[in-house]
């Protein structure tokens, strides 16, 4: 789907065609459950957060500039959905989010590993904006894209990724 | 201790952004330099392994449960919004006020506050206290400072029920008028532009007025509890006649010419 294509379909979408919406939610629905699930690190949750990524996306539509790469707008409002749950999920259980090693099911099942655990367990450790840009990072988002996400100019963005990165070399050294 | 500018090129090879040069500048400082390098395998292994926590698939009703919750809250949110805009005559936009950017809501301000003091001082030269139909806002005076001088309280089977309440003084005279009942009616107050100008008018929260201001001429057509304010100024000549007439489905059923002694000029 290019800039193009998503565009018509916000534009059919502002005119009330709900089911214009369904291409954007195909063409986003991985990237952003899983930059979701690198920041929340459970993956329940990483569903909710995404489902409602993509309503509070479509709510805000009309405020939505062509200037900018839909992506970018979409991740931002990503970002700031899954920021907000951590943070409720904080201070409602603590800051390792309650975080036990994930149940094996069908689906968890590579998860479950020891490793996979101590290093998500790291992730958490790392506060709200750093885990973000790690997750920016691995989804290999340029400095520029990271910096329209998180609202930071790119030189705030290299120093705060160099700082996350080398933290979470240190929490996973600790840990494995 | 690692340079900065080595742990710049570091990071940024980790991120795909190093240039050729830069690529190759790191490799030869890495060389001879056991730290760095360390330092380096080690950002990357962290990247690497988070890289590697195995990704979520969407489950199958994903799309249908967005789906679903958007048509839950926003379909509702989107019709109830556009019906109130086509109640108060606007036509439906998609553009919602609250998605405006703060820049443009300070100019918004910024435009009315300059055309109110344009409105000011447009009043003051020009001598002409009358307002026309796009200027029917304003501040009507504290009416305790006025003297009540006719009140009518309409209220007959099968017309709407209206108290209008005339109070004057200090070169003003204005009609307080509320209406109590479900029914709307038109009131049409005549008088000599060359004595008595509108000078504010005022309307209370709920339906709109239908306003029709022409020269010695105002008609408003009141809608449900509806009320309004309205003040004249009075000009040479005194005392003022102000007619009234109150209309319902077009047949007068209240008709009064009021002359009222207003003191002092404006």
């Amino acid at each position: 789907m290019d800039e193009h294509q998503i565009l018509e379909a916000v534009r059919k979408c502002l005119q009330g065609e709900i089911d214009a919406f369904e291409a954007i939610i195909v063409e986003f629905q991985k990237p952003v459950l899983n930059l979701a699930y690198r920041i929340v690190q459970n993956a329940e949750d990483a569903r909710d957060v995404a489902q409602s990524v993509f309503v509070k996306c479509f709510g805000s539509l009309s405020s939505y500039s062509p200037r900018y790469k839909f992506f970018s707008w979409l991740y931002r409002i990503a970002i700031n959905e899954s920021l907000n749950f951590v943070d409720k999920r904080n201070r409602r259980v603590g800051p390792d989010g309650g975080w036990t090693a994930p149940a094996a099911g069908p689906e968890v099942q590579l998860e479950a590993s020891e490793l996979n655990a101590k290093i998500e367990k790291a992730v958490l450790s790392l506060e709200g904006r750093q885990r973000a840009l790690i997750a920016l990072s691995v989804d290999g988002l340029s400095y520029k894209e990271m910096a329209l996400a998180l609202d930071l100019s790119e030189k705030k963005v290299k120093s705060n990724l160099f700082a996350a990165r080398q933290k979470l070399r240190d929490l996973i050294g600790r840990e494995a | 201790m690692i340079e900065d500018k080595l742990l710049r090129l570091m990071n940024q090879e980790l991120d795909g952004a190093n240039t050729a040069a830069d690529s190759r500048a790191l490799s030869e400082s890495l060389v001879g330099n056991a730290e760095a390098r360390t330092l380096f395998n080690e950002l990357g292994t962290a990247m690497a392994l988070v890289r590697g926590i195995p990704g979520l698939e969407p489950g199958p009703d994903f799309k249908r449960k967005v789906l679903d919750d958007i048509r839950r809250n926003a379909g509702p949110a989107a019709a109830k919004r556009e019906a109130d805009m086509a109640d108060r005559g606007f036509r439906p936009k998609r553009l919602a006020f609250a998605s405006l950017k703060l820049k443009y809501v300070l100019f918004f301000a910024l435009g009315l506050c300059l055309g109110m003091l344009l409105l000011f001082v447009f009043k003051y030269r020009s001598g002409d206290g009358g307002l026309d139909a796009r200027q029917l806002v304003g501040t009507v005076a504290d009416t305790k400072a006025l003297r009540p001088v006719d009140n009518l309280k309409l209220d007959r089977e099968g017309v709407a029920s209206q108290e209008l309440a005339f109070r004057s003084g200090g070169g003003r005279l204005e009609v307080d008028v509320r209406g109590t009942a479900a029914k709307s009616v038109e009131i049409v107050f005549t008088f000599d532009p060359a004595v008595l100008s509108l000078d504010a008018f005022r309307q209370s929260a709920g339906e709109p007025a239908g306003v029709d201001l022409g020269p010695g001429r105002l008609a408003v057509r009141t809608a449900g509890a509806h009320g309004f304010l309205a003040a004249f100024k009075a000009g040479a000549g005194l005392p003022a006649s102000l007619q009234y007439q109150v209309f319902d489905s077009g047949a007068v059923v209240f008709d009064k010419t009021l002359t009222v002694p207003i003191n002092g000029n404006r």
